[in-house]
């Protein structure tokens, strides 16, 4: 045999059980969503059908579009402040803190509770936002409220904050890596040609780690857009989001053509918000050193 | 000429144990082309990195043109830096790498593009203006580096080892360039590098660092005719040491008996003693080897057996052992094609000779 032959072979050989996975796992149940998105409801089945009525109910329904609208602001609010909490703090790690062990102790806090169960995280703010939650116990104890407030637990503030909470080192990761791939030698050489600190991080260390803050927003807009664990726990009727009416469209409510079209839109929405990421990273990717 | 740079006294230690400086003086007058030389970890590079002002000193003062710049921030001191690797901002044209100081810090608009044109008309990359440094070669980053620390016309310029990341010939092109750069400008240079040839061509002064103090300060012709001590002979080119004790003093000449070998050398004004214990430095191209039944009057003379015979191109280095078992080198240059033929063999009984004059001494510090 060849030797480039068996190059190819072995490649194939190695690929294929992951192609497989995924080709099974990933690419079927997509065509199949695919394919349910034109299908007729017919309760309690559906039939199938060519016909776009799905998405123009979508589309028709303020109920529907309201829902991609909200969780669009939402997954945007969150991906907003979870940059200005990481960015500060990536910067702050990379650029201020000397010791390389402090930095990755730090480093690593951030990390961490991603360990912890989801589901687990998401339910913490419940017991302090809530009714009789530590905030509102604290704010009575300090005598800034004299009865319990319901303000902080099942609006749009709340998920926010979960959300922002959960998500916050996907935003933070990327951040910090672009920081610290930034020489160090340009900083020191702007403040050499007579720049300011200020300044110099308006024109050479913020452009240089726009890359870093485009995948980190993207990958925390994305996550929270597609959330349906924190709208149920702390996001009350406000807080609903595409996710849950998507579940309820599969379960309940029983019209899966209905939540495959749903599907397909968000689908299609996080894809393009990807691909935009994705040329505008490579556009401003710059060969460093 | 009046200094216009002037460090006092400066220490300065990284963490706890290491330190970079120790105590370090010296100045640096209007206009010299001053080398910081020595190897990696002499502080050679902490020096200059706190003349810029990326280092603070723990002691000392440096004042710049008159004014004490101990506490003053990088970015109000009048001077530039070309850095190691350029250091040019990548997501910035040439141009814009250019002009970004004048630009920020606030130049006329019309003012800071005639200074962008004029430096980079200066080192001739007008042509690649408009490109990202990636796209340049490693010479023209160089320029391109040059070009933005001069465009805002500093006092000083300092360079960081502006040559170490090109190729050797490019290297030798630009030890060139630079020095004429220097002499039209007459700006004051100062050069950090660890590349004995290029502080030798380039600079006017040399400042030969050993564990964050300064080992010799002198011309370079100074540096190398008359190292001051063993590490100096050493790190600046090749040479031959005999160390021992001076057994007679005779007006500038001193004989020194090391082991076996009895050698007359140059005093060097050192007001030496007999009983002195001092180091003969003589350089392998300023020795010979002479003809059999050459008398060498005047000369030091010493049998040695070849070891070795190195080919280098120009000259022959021709590694010889003494009666003692040192090992004594002599360059011989190729003049003709045929003087090779004419050199021993290796294994063949020679004799090699010195002259006095041509030898350095200087007090032995041990090791």
């Amino acid at each position: 045999m060849k030797l480039s032959t068996r190059r190819k072979l072995e490649k194939y050989g190695l690929l294929s059980a992951p192609l497989l996975w995924t080709f099974v796992f990933l690419f079927i149940p997509y065509i199949l969503l695919f394919t349910y998105s034109f299908y007729l409801k017919n309760f309690p089945t559906f039939t199938p059908a060519f016909q776009f009525g799905n998405y123009a109910q979508i589309f028709a329904d303020p109920q529907y579009y309201q829902v991609i609208f909200r969780s669009a602001w939402i997954a945007g609010s969150v991906a907003l402040l979870a940059l200005c909490l990481a960015y500060p703090f990536a910067y702050f790690l990379v650029f201020k803190i000397r010791s390389s062990r402090i930095r990755m102790i730090l480093y690593m806090a951030v990390i961490v509770p991603l360990w912890v169960s989801y589901l687990l995280r998401a339910y913490t703010w419940k017991t302090i936002l809530g009714n009789e939650g530590i905030l509102n116990s604290f704010l009575i104890w300090a005598g800034i409220l004299s009865e319990p407030s319901d303000l902080f637990l099942y609006n749009k503030f709340s998920m926010i904050l979960t959300l922002t909470y959960i998500f916050i080192p996907f935003t933070m990761m990327p951040i910090y890596t672009a920081l610290e791939k930034i020489p160090r030698n340009l900083t020191e050489a702007s403040k050499d040609l007579g720049v300011g600190p200020f300044k110099t991080f308006w024109s050479v260390t913020l452009p240089l780690s726009m890359p870093g803050v485009i995948a980190g927003m993207t990958f925390t807009f994305c996550l929270a857009s597609g959330d349906f664990v924190a709208p149920i726990l702390v996001g009350g009727p406000d807080g609903f989001m595409i996710a849950n009416v998507m579940t309820s469209q599969f379960g309940a409510a029983l019209n899966w053509p209905l939540g495959s079209a749903l599907a397909m839109i968000m689908l299609v929405v996080v894809l393009s918000i990807i691909s935009a990421s994705d040329n505008f990273q490579r556009a401003g990717k710059l060969e460093l050193g | 000429m009046e200094a216009i740079i002037q460090i006092e006294g400066v220490t300065k230690t990284f963490g706890a144990k290491v330190v970079a400086v120790n105590d370090v003086s010296l100045s640096v007058k209007e206009g010299e082309f001053v080398t910081l030389l020595g190897p990696s970890g002499c502080g050679k590079t902490t020096i200059l990195r706190m003349v810029a002002g990326f280092e603070s000193p723990d002691h000392g003062r440096i004042i710049l043109g008159g004014e004490d710049v101990t506490d003053i921030p990088p970015y109000h001191r009048p001077l530039n830096m070309v850095f190691q690797d350029f250091a040019l901002f990548p997501h910035m044209t040439i141009d814009e790498n250019v002009g970004y100081g004048l630009k920020v810090t606030g130049v006329p608009q019309a003012e800071a593009s005639q200074a962008v044109d004029d430096v980079l008309k200066m080192v001739e990359l007008t042509d690649q203006r408009s490109r990202r440094p990636h796209l340049l070669s490693g010479g023209q980053r160089q320029r391109a580096a040059l070009a933005r620390a001069l465009v805002r016309k500093p006092k000083v310029l300092l360079l960081d080892e502006p040559l170490s990341s090109l190729d050797a010939n490019l290297r030798a092109q630009l030890r060139v360039e630079l020095k004429h750069l220097h002499e039209i400008l007459g700006l004051t240079f100062v050069m950090v590098t660890h590349d004995q040839t290029e502080a030798l061509v380039m600079a006017d002064r040399v400042i030969l660092m050993q564990d964050g103090r300064i080992a010799q300060d002198g011309t370079p012709k100074e540096i190398y005719e008359h190292p001051n001590s063993a590490y100096v002979a050493n790190f600046i080119g090749t040479t031959n040491l005999f160390h021992g004790r001076i057994s007679a003093v005779n007006d500038d000449i001193v004989t020194i008996s090391s082991g076996q070998h009895e050698v007359r050398a140059a005093a060097n004004g050192l007001g030496s003693s007999i009983g002195d214990d001092v180091a003969v430095c003589i350089r392998p191209e300023k020795a010979q080897i002479l003809e059999p039944g050459a008398d060498g009057i005047g000369l030091n003379v010493m049998t040695a057996a070849v070891d070795e015979l190195l080919y280098h191109g120009n000259t022959i280095r021709v590694q010889a052992r003494l009666a003692s078992g040192a090992t004594f080198l002599v360059d011989v240059p190729l003049k003709t094609p045929d003087t090779q033929d004419t050199l021993p063999q290796k294994g063949a009984q020679i004799a090699v000779g010195f002259a006095p004059v041509n030898t350095a001494t200087f007090p032995w510090e041990g090791s």
